[in-house]
């Protein structure tokens, strides 16, 4: 007697939270389905990282073609202006810091007086910091329907905050962040559902 | 000839035996030819220019270890440690269920959430695992979020404080013994074994007693005088996680080898761990310049989805 045919892999599952901050609940959820062996999480936590690890988030991205900042990362220095990610186990901000005035203060701040490291994106004095808020790869700020799709696309994130980056006619990706499913609109509630439909059958 | 980062902060440099043991992966590189070079967080942007990367710092995915060992994997460079392994050992919960799902022997483990932390569950999983609990967070290091209780009052307390770090945390039997075992496991293979032994005035390896440090001492043991039991399941242990560099705990109890964790990032010090395998530092170099480049794979696109509604997590 021959062995059954094996099962075909079930759809991958797709967290509709809008949060997979590392060691969240909902991170969590991605882990039990990544280790059910039932089929992936969208996102797996290893996405989740790399989409919420700003300058993780910056490489993938110019990696797969996407405009992006010059970044580095400091401990301490950076010449304004510039956009500054803390890289810090206990604390997840960013801060514009447009003169040198500013720049000790955001650095201390950022950094937990140093101990931490942080994520330095250069801009232009003229730099607008726009974001845009992404639900299945679709937004309602229908100027950066494209953006929406392609950070998607990349990142594999179904529900995001996109942080973009407008110098004059200039568009580049800046960051990833959480975007709660109870702070989404009628519309963006609508694409979330439409995820579960898309990939069934 | 290859070109080695190694990846440190200002912590890893301090001591004199990790500095030594850094300077002694350096030498055994330029033994064979490579050049090596130490970076700092604020260099990462250099590691694409390396062949290899090589982290000794506190690993976390929310410093920049993680952000090196990722940027060095979009670059198709090896690295020590992968980022896969960083996320599984610097989550204990994670960790433990990766061993679980390959039937390596832990401690008795029970992973709760907040609204589990209760009198009424501490009662049960007093009945269930013992008068003594061991309750830790997940991204605890060096045993500093790592506490035994006996009593409801402090398995609340306790594992309230704890879940302020994480949402979910790991409770586990109590087994006691004088020593853990310390395998080093690189790609499958053994590499050193020492003993940890445990500080008389607390029950982990490293602790502040009365506010004070007390840390364990470290006898290395010969591999050949490793008990096999011990070395086969560290092994597998690391296998489970994955294929880089790790430090498996262990302890004997009852005749049984029991995992008590797997380190990603082990201390390699100089007369301690390498004591009895100096060739650590060789092994290690040969496996990140002198084997075949490993391939990245590609950004993936969502399609076939199925949703798990937001109400439901």
């Amino acid at each position: 007697m021959s062995d059954p045919a094996p099962e075909p892999p079930l759809a991958p599952l797709v967290a509709a939270s809008g949060n997979y901050e590392y060691l969240s609940e909902d991170y969590y959820r991605c882990q039990d389905m990544e280790l059910s062996g039932l089929g992936l999480p969208r996102p797996t936590c290893a996405e989740a990282l790399d989409a919420y690890i700003v300058p993780v988030a910056l490489e993938k991205a110019r990696m797969a073609g996407l405009a992006v900042p010059e970044w580095f990362l400091s401990n301490e220095y950076f010449h304004p202006p510039a956009v500054v990610d803390s890289i810090n186990p206990f604390s997840r901000r960013f801060a514009v810091v447009r003169s040198e005035d500013e720049r000790a203060k955001a650095a201390q701040q950022l950094t937990w007086n140093f101990k931490f490291a942080m994520c330095v994106q250069k801009i232009a004095t003229t730099t607008e910091v726009i974001e845009i808020r992404v639900v299945g790869g679709r937004s309602e700020q229908t100027e950066f329907a494209d953006w929406a799709s392609l950070v998607h696309i990349v990142f594999a994130v179904p529900i995001a905050t996109v942080r973009l980056l407008r110098t004059d006619n200039q568009i580049q990706f800046s960051a990833i962040s959480i975007l709660p499913h109870r702070t989404l609109s009628a519309q963006e509630r609508r694409w979330a559902d439409s995820l579960a439909g898309r990939g069934r059958g | 000839m290859g070109k080695l980062a190694i990846f440190v902060d200002r912590s890893t440099i301090a001591r004199y035996d990790e500095l030594e043991a850094l300077l002694r992966f350096r030498e055994a590189a330029e033994a064979r030819g490579h050049d090596a070079h130490f970076l700092f967080r604020s260099e990462a942007h250099k590691i694409p220019r390396y062949d290899a990367l090589f982290i000794r710092a506190l690993t976390d995915p929310m410093n920049a270890t993680y952000v090196a060992a990722r940027v060095a994997e979009m670059h198709g460079k090896p690295v020590i440690d992968d980022s896969h392994s960083i996320a599984v050992c610097c989550d204990k919960v994670f960790m433990y269920r990766c061993l679980m799902r390959r039937s390596i022997p832990i401690p008795r483990s029970v992973f709760l959430d907040a609204a589990e932390v209760t009198a009424q569950r501490a009662e049960g999983l007093f009945a269930e695992l013992g008068p003594e609990l061991v309750l830790k967070a997940p991204n605890t290091s060096f045993s500093s979020h790592v506490e035994k209780v006996s009593g409801f009052e402090d398995f609340q307390r306790i594992g309230r404080r704890f879940l302020h770090r994480a949402d979910r945390l790991v409770v586990q039997e109590f087994i006691h013994s004088t020593f853990d075992w310390r395998v080093g496991v690189l790609a499958g293979e053994p590499l050193y074994a020492c003993q940890y032994l445990i500080p008389n005035d607390t029950f982990k390896i490293q602790a502040t007693v009365n506010g004070h440090l007390t840390m364990a001492q470290v006898e290395a043991v010969p591999l050949r005088d490793t008990p096999p039991a011990v070395i086969h399941t560290a092994v597998a242990a690391a296998n489970a996680i994955g294929q880089g560099l790790y430090g498996v705990d262990l302890k004997q109890t009852n005749g049984h080898v029991i995992v008590i964790e797997v380190n990603d990032n082990p201390t390699i010090n100089v007369d301690e761990e390498d004591r009895f395998a100096p060739d650590v530092y060789e092994r290690i170099v040969c496996y990140l310049l002198e084997r075949d480049p490993v391939s990245v794979p590609e950004p993936r696109r969502i399609d076939d989805a199925v949703l798990i509604p937001a109400g439901s997590l």
